[in-house]
Parts: C-alpha cells; structure tokens; sequence
C-alpha cells in the first residue's frame, strides 16, 4: 500500500493554496510545480493494471486523465476554440442542478427527479426558458423571475484574462455549484468514458468529455474543488487541487493529458477543511485553463467571445456571468437577446414567430 | 371522419410514440432598417487584447450581425439546440435557396428545438466533436420537417414581398432602359432583310373559340420563353411593356401595363384577345383601352373596408390569350400578379392596430384566402384564422377555451395542427402528407369550444398535384425565316498584315476598332472587329489590374464588341443609295468613316470607364 503524497509535507500549505488560487499564468503555474517533488513523466508510465509499478513514494506523479494512456482521442474533441469554455460553463450548471437536486431528496427521498433540465431549472430556481423571460409582463412576480436570473447567474462565472507581457490567454470557469470531495475527483472531474449521470436526465452531459477537450487547447489547467458542506454523504471534508497537461513521451507517438497526482490510485492533493476556510473557498469547483489557444491572434478574441458565447449556448437552461477583462456582462443567450429586441417598444424585429412542437419522421 | 384536438398553446405535445419525437421552431426576422446591435460596448472599444496601433476592423451593419458567431460571414442563422446549446448551423443559403426568400438572407434568424426529440433520434444526431449533427436518417427527416414548415409561411412571404416590392421601385430606371434597348432590337429585326416573305400555315384543327370562347379545351399555344420550353414557334407573339415577370399592385391604386404584339406591326392582325385571372380575385379590376399599337390595361385592386390585413399577399395570375389573323396557334401571355398592403409612412412597417379582444369570444373564422390548395409533396400549408378572445383564454394548463379543429378526408387525413394565438390570430399548420392524391377535396372544421358555447368555422382545401413541365407545341411554319444580316469576323494582330482584308481600303492598325465589306452576291455583310486595337487592349488591361473576374471581363467585352458591330451595320445602312441615303448624295468616303468608328469606339470605352 502505498502512502498518499502530503503537501503539507513540502509546503506551507496555506501559503501555497494562495499562490495556486492566483496562478493565471504559465510561469506561475510551473513556479508552483518547482516546489513540489514530482516524478517525470517519462520516469513514471502508468499502467492500469498495476498503477504502483515504478511510483516514488513521496513523490507526486502525472497520471492520465481517466486513468488511461490513450485519453488524447477523448480529450481533443474541440474544432473551435470557444466550444470548450460552452461545455464548461454547462457543468457550472449542472453542478447548480445537481446540487439543488441532493437538497431536494434530503428533505424528501421519494421526491421524482425532474424529466429535463429545464424542468430542473424551473423547480428548483423558479425560472423559465430564458428566452421566455424578456416576454413577461411588468408584475412584481415578473420582476422577482427576472431579478432571480440574475442573482443566479453570479454563480457560474467565465473570465477571459489576457496578460500583455506573454500575449497570453486564460479561461477560468467558477461555479458555486455542488462541487466534489477531493477524494472523488479523480472519479469524476477527471474521468473519461464513465460516468455518474447516465440516469439523471435532469442534467445536460453525460461523459464528461465536453468540458475535458479544454486541457488539449490549454498549455496547462488546473482545478480545485469543495463540495457543498450538507451534501458530503460521508465523504471528508476539503478541498481537491491539480494541474493537468499535456504529456508528450520521448521516443513515443501516443501524447496523452495528465494530472498531478498523489497515489497511484489517482487522488489529487488534497487540503484540510480548515486551511480551505482560512484562504475563503467556499463549495464549487474552478477550471483556469493557461495558454488558451484560440487560434487567431489580434483583437477578435475578445471582441467576438461574448457574441460567439451567445450563438454556442443559444438558449442555456441558467445564465451565467462573463468577464473579459474589467468589464461583466450577463450572458443569456441569443434567444434571450432576440426576445428582448421584439419586446421592445420600438421594435427591431418584424417577425417573432413560434410553431409549436410538431413531429418529424412521421 | 378522422379527428384530431390541437390545443393552442406551446404545452401541446404531440404524441412522440411514431417518428422522432418532436421539435419546435422559431423565426425571426429584423427589421431591415435595424442596425447591427452591438455585442457590449466596452468590449467592443477597447479589446483587452488590442496590440497597440491595432486598426480595428468596422463593425458589419448587417442587421443580424451581432447574433452570429462570426458576423463577418453569412453563417449559422440556423441554428438547432438541444437542452439550448447549439449542436448544429446552416448559413443562410437554406434561406435562399430552400426557402426561396432571397431578400431576408441578412435578416432572418431560424431555431430549431430539438429537446422533443426522443433520447434514441438525439444520440443518432449527436458526435463526441459536438461540432455538427451526423447527418443520416433522422436529420434528413429534421431537415425536411422544418423546410416544409418555413417554405410556404405566409408571414415570411409577406415581409419578402415586401423586401421585393422596395428592390422593384429602385430598379424603375433600369426597366426604362430595358424597355428601350427591346425596341432598338426590334426596330433592327424590322429593318432586316428577308429572303422569303413570311407566311403561316393555319393548323387544320384550329378554333375560334381558343381566343374568345368560353370554351375550355387543350390547344396548342405560343408562349414566349427561352429554348427550354417547348419546341420552336413563330412570330407573332404577345408581350408586354414594361417587361415585367411580377406585376406588383398597390390597394387602391393603378397600375397601367401595354400588351403589344412582337413585332409590334402584326397588332393589326389581331382579331380577339381575352383577359383573365386565376384565380379570380373579385376587387381586381382591369380597365382596358386601345392603342394604335397594343392595348392599355390599366389594374387596379379595389380595397373593400372589410378586408382582413392578413389576407395579404393577394396572389393572381394574369391571363392573356390572343387569336392573329391567318395563326393557327392562341398566343398565350401570363405574368403574376401581387397585390401588398401600402405602407403609410417609410420606415417599419406600424404595427396593425389590435383587433378588440373579449373574455366572452364571438367568432372564429378563416382569414385565409380561398382557394386553399394542398400540393402532394409539398410544403405545409399554413390556413390562418382569426377569433376574438382573449390570447389568455387559451393559455395555461386548464385554459377556459380549446380548439377542436376536424378533418373530413375522402382517404387519409393530413397531419396537421395550429399554433399559439397571438393577438386573436393563429394558423392551422397542414402538411402535404404522403397518400394524399391530387384531385381531393378536404373538409376542416374548426371549433372553438367554451364555457357553454362553441364557435364554428370552417374550410375546404383542395389537394392538388405538384406543377408538371408544361408541353407547348408550336407547328412551324414555313415563312419569317431571316437571313443573318450579317456576318461577324474578328481580327488580332496576327492578321493585320493579311493583304486580302483592309480597313476601308487600308491596312489594318492598333487605332482602327472595325470596318465593314459590303455584301456581294457569294457573302453577305461582312462586319471586321479588331481585338486588339489600343483602345480595346488598354481597357482590357484596366480591368485586369482591377481584378474583376473573368466572366465581368468578357460581359464587357462582349459589350462593347456588340455595340461597334451593331454601329458598323447602321454605317453601312446610311450609305446604301436608296436605303439610308439619297441616290444624288455622295457616299461617305473611306476616311470619313474610318473617323466615325473611331470617335464611337472611344465614346464607349469612356462611358464604360466612367458608369463602372
């Protein structure tokens, strides 16, 4: 049996959690990594069926995602640079979701889970279709809907930073959502091709891959997460940090994604409860992904991303916040947009028209 | 009888036990006067990611700009969701060419909701890329349902007609212009000279009643078209001035239009000529008057003060059949005819005053025009129908009010189902399914079904079978057949050392742009074209070093080609003793017209430089 790695063992875990929390570059993250004791990549081959074979104890070591070598497939799904930073935010909602939903059943178990996630949303957060919501009328109850939608988008958040000196993106995708104990996320953050949602159908993916091509067009992510303190289960408390990257073995063609980890069983370092609550993470989990590559250089990036985002995630199940730089934007997306232009007193539409639901293929 | 209950309301789900499951649409389209909405202003002035001196690129005025991906590009304005991320787009060629409304390319956005679809047809659609569906059995059925649904929209025809109707009014000068140039041409086929004075031979089976009559009969019929219809026919034919493929009209105003004959001098053959519309449309009035030349119809579409807005567009077809003295064949003329609503006032369209609503509803009735036709394969017919309760009648989970709409049908019954009312109005939505046969007739009632009263309406649609190639026969007769006026030979550099053809006696040099030889007994007219005068070549270049593309370069060649030539054949007219010219006048001399075609040559090319 082999012994976790400690951080606490090489670095003031504290100290270190603050500096992880702010890393947003590619040489603060690897200024992070040179603290730690870490097992090369071309030291350390992991091997499903015996995953102890060659690891240092005290050591940390990259372990592929999903704990399996051939994970680049998987991983490299993205055929545009903005389709991964959608999936994300998507998992920001879900996590607000599911999180609502393990509320529900502790007060009730026998509670019927929703048919959709639109009927999630509407259950647990009182809102409508998003597109629905600029058709209201001017009621209190309308006002409350809309202030509601708002309130609720503070808690999945995307940032785009941009740093001059390097002419280097990050992504960083926030939610306050349900979050995971640090000794799952190995199980679910970080799988591949399993997953713990095949029969919920309130939530929206199902494989976890959407969210994971970010890694293939980042230089390095990281992550932390904590989950909601009632939902535990038994789980212990605190929080999961990691970095994942991109592995590319000498003298071999099959580059995976990898990811710090602590045991050869795939844990991530780990950090008590109560060094969390001193440096403030509350329950939620958080994606930065470093060295975004979003193809085409220039100012189009930025620009563009808040109107790409509104055209990918067209009518999202919950809105969710946008920074691009200074500046916030709520983002609800194109049929949201498209609403508020026909409500508008001096129309900019001629025609909104809805068919109801109609068969195909009969 | 079958019969089917459509709720209205967005909550009515249709069964998903058969097919795919279901899907939901919706349409936008922008007012064209709507600027580009901007994406946020700050982001939009200062790009975090700006390199310093970075020239910003102008924001796209497109009106749908600032809801696409990449407003740069006509990409993605159909888009498919499901669970409201996007997982598939069409550009806005499916607005042009599936849907064939061409003028609301830049303005109309469609979304399509998959999340009715059945958990088996999305995980067909769905790849592990996320980027587009797989595009097999269910999309193709996808892509067929939301194609019959938009194709034949009445609101997108209305706001296309209209987008049409504004291009039509810009383009007055250039129907002018068309109409001008048609007469030139003409005026040149009159002028040429025939080797056999025309003549017809009338068709034994021929009869009156073709032109005139009431009679309804299959007759061979002489229509002017291109070579693609039909086989060859012969002079004369029915035309009208201006040259219109639409005639557009406004309520309550005139719209006059001449029928003439081509060539204008065979209206003095005609012997009867009938109007009429199909379907009739009873307010279309047509006021006929002769002229020396055609006949003056002046048009005009009398508004009743009754009439519904939403039986806008009115649609028509103009008839117009002609008997000629000593033809056998009916000459036939059909041009379309659009009646739209006049707008008061430029700028968008104001809005129709809201019918008044009640809690205690009075009526529903159909707004749609009658002939309802269904075509076997079709797209879906949208029947609209208006009441006057309230929209919140019908709305909720346990509305006061439903419609019950049946459908009597001699075999199958068509799918078919209404929409949400908005304002008192809403549509019933009638696909051409498949085993329907043309030639039925389908009987809808629609009942709007209250608190201890029912409203009643109801309809006939026709189901009829799609539009096959028209057979136009013409017997061709053995007279008319014109010599070519001319024969048309080009000359380059090579051969303007070829003894045997001179410039007006001359050799040939980079300044001359043509001659012409004069018939003789073995030729006819010989027109020359030198390619490669300097005025030619130097233009040529020009438009090389604009980059215009190969088949702009050769239009206008071929322009100023056909203009030199058609000058030289006029030169060589004039100096015909007896033709163009006097006997006791003197031909113009060689110089003199080697000076003519030069000053012509230059002229064109210097209009052309200048108009482009």
């Amino acid at each position: 049996m082999v012994k976790p790695t400690m951080l606490s063992d090489h670095v003031n875990v504290q100290s270190f959690l603050k500096s992880a929390l702010t890393a947003t570059t590619t040489p603060d993250v690897e200024a992070l990594l040179k603290n730690l004791p870490i097992t090369p990549e071309d030291s350390y081959v992991y091997d499903p069926d015996d995953p102890s074979a060659g690891w240092k104890e005290g050591n940390f070591h990259w372990v592929p995602v999903g704990r399996e070598r051939g994970n680049a497939g998987r991983i490299k799904q993205a055929n545009f640079p903005v389709n991964p930073i959608a999936e994300r935010a998507v998992n920001g909602m879900e996590a607000l979701i599911e999180m609502a939903r393990l509320r529900e059943l502790l007060k009730d178990p026998s509670a019927d889970a929703p048919r959709n996630p639109r009927e999630a949303v509407a259950r647990y957060f009182g809102l409508p279709s998003l597109d629905e919501l600029p058709k209201l009328d001017d009621s209190a109850t309308s006002k409350e809907t809309r202030k509601r939608a708002r309130e609720l988008a503070r808690h999945v958040r995307v940032r785009l930073m941009f740093h001059k000196a390097s002419r280097e993106f990050t992504v960083a995708i926030e939610d306050d959502g349900i979050g995971q104990p640090p000794n799952a996320i190995h199980r679910t953050l970080l799988s591949l091709g399993t997953t713990t949602k095949a029969d919920k159908f309130y939530l929206i993916g199902v494989f976890g891959q959407g969210g994971s091509s970010a890694y293939a067009v980042s230089k390095y992510s990281w992550l932390v997460s904590r989950r909601a303190p009632d939902l535990l289960g038994g789980s212990p408390d605190g929080v999961g940090w990691t970095v994942i990257k991109h592995v590319f073995p000498k003298g071999r063609r099959d580059d995976y994604f990898a990811y710090l980890a602590v045991s050869p069983s795939g844990e991530v370092p780990f950090i008590a409860p109560d060094v969390a609550d001193e440096v403030s993470i509350r329950h939620g989990t958080r994606f930065v992904h470093i060295g975004y590559d979003f193809g085409r250089g220039g100012s189009a990036i930025t620009r563009q991303l808040y109107q790409s985002i509104n055209h990918i995630l067209y009518n999202p199940v919950l809105p969710f916040d946008l920074y691009v730089g200074t500046t916030a934007a709520t983002v609800y997306g194109n049929g949201y947009r498209l609403s508020s232009l026909s409500a508008k007193q001096n129309k900019g539409t001629v025609l909104d028209k809805v068919f109801p639901p109609q068969p195909v293929g009969v | 009888m079958a019969t089917a209950t459509a709720q209205l309301d967005k909550s009515l789900e249709t069964p998903v036990a058969v097919g795919y499951g279901t899907i939901t649409i919706r349409v936008v389209v922008f007012d064209k006067n709507m600027a580009a909405s901007a994406p946020l202003d700050d982001l939009e002035k200062s790009p975090v990611d700006a390199t310093p001196d970075e020239p910003l690129p102008e924001t796209d005025k497109k009106p749908i700009s600032g809801f696409l991906e990449e407003p740069k590009r006509g990409k993605a304005v159909c888009v498919f969701l499901i669970n409201g991320q996007r997982q598939h787009t069409w550009d806005n060629q499916f607005i042009v060419r599936d849907l064939g409304l061409k003028y609301l390319r830049n303005r109309m956005i469609v979304v399509v909701d998959c999340d009715g679809l059945k958990p088996e047809a999305i995980a067909d659609l769905m790849q592990g890329s996320r980027h587009q569906f797989y595009e097999g059995a269910v999309y193709s059925a996808l892509e067929s349902r939301v194609t019959a649904t938009l194709k034949a929209d009445p609101d997108l025809r209305k706001i296309e007609e209209e987008a049409e109707d504004d291009i039509a009014s810009l383009q007055a000068g250039d129907e002018a212009v068309k109409s001008a140039l048609d007469q030139l041409i003409d005026a040149h086929h009159d002028a040429a000279e025939h080797v056999d004075h025309g003549h017809v031979l009338a068709g034994d089976s021929s009869r009156d009643e073709a032109a005139a009559g009431t009679l309804q009969q299959t007759s061979t019929v002489v229509v002017e078209s291109d070579a693609q219809l039909g086989t060859a026919g012969d002079d004369p034919v029915l035309a009208i001035r201006p040259d219109l493929s639409v005639i557009r009209l406004k309520p309550n105003e005139d719209r006059r239009v001449v029928l003439v004959a081509k060539p204008e001098a065979e209206w003095k053959s005609l012997q009867t000529m009938t109007v009429t519309f199909d379907p009739p449309v009873k307010e279309l009035q047509a006021t006929r008057t002769s002229q020396l030349n055609g006949e003056e119809i002046a048009l005009k579409f009398a508004e009743p003060d009754d009439l519904d807005p939403d039986e806008y567009p009115i649609e028509t077809t103009l008839r117009v059949t002609a008997k000629f003295k000593d033809v056998a064949e009916v000459r036939l003329l059909e041009r379309r005819v659009v009646v739209t609503p006049r707008k008061t006032s430029p700028g968008p369209i104001p809005p129709n005053p809201p019918p008044p609503l009640k809690d205690d509803p009075t009526y529903v009735r159909v707004t749609s025009r009658p002939p309802i036709k269904i075509m076997v394969g079709g797209a879906d017919v949208h029947v609209r129908l208006r009441w006057d309760g309230k929209d919140e009648l019908l709305a909720g989970t346990s509305p006061e009010w439903s419609f019950r709409v049946t459908c009597e049908a001699p075999n199958l019954e068509p799918v078919f189902f209404a929409t949400k009312p908005v304002d008192g109005r809403f549509e019933l939505l009638i696909q051409a399914s498949a085993g329907l046969t043309g030639g039925e007739q389908l009987k809808f009632d629609v009942e709007a079904v209250g608190p201890g009263k029912t409203l009643t309406t109801a309809f006939l649609a026709d189901v009829v079978d799609p539009p096959a190639p028209r057979k136009i026969t013409a017997k061709i007769s053995g007279g008319a057949q014109r010599r070519p006026p001319y024969d048309l030979k080009y000359l380059k550099r090579e051969n303007w050392g070829d003894g045997n053809v001179t410039c007006f006696g001359d050799p040939w040099s980079g300044t001359e742009p043509g001659s012409f030889d004069e018939p003789t007994t073995k030729s006819p007219l010989t027109i020359f074209i030198n390619q490669d005068t300097d005025l030619l070549v130097g233009y040529r270049d020009q438009l090389l070093a604009r980059k215009l593309a190969e088949t702009t370069i050769q239009q206008r060649i071929n322009k100023y080609t056909a203009h030199v030539a058609f000058h030289l054949y006029q030169m060589y007219e004039r100096q015909r003793p007896g033709k163009g010219r006097a006997e006791d006048n003197e031909p113009p001399t060689f110089e003199m017209m080697r000076e003519e075609i030069q000053r012509v040559a230059r002229t064109l090319i210097k209009l052309m430089e200048v108009t482009q």
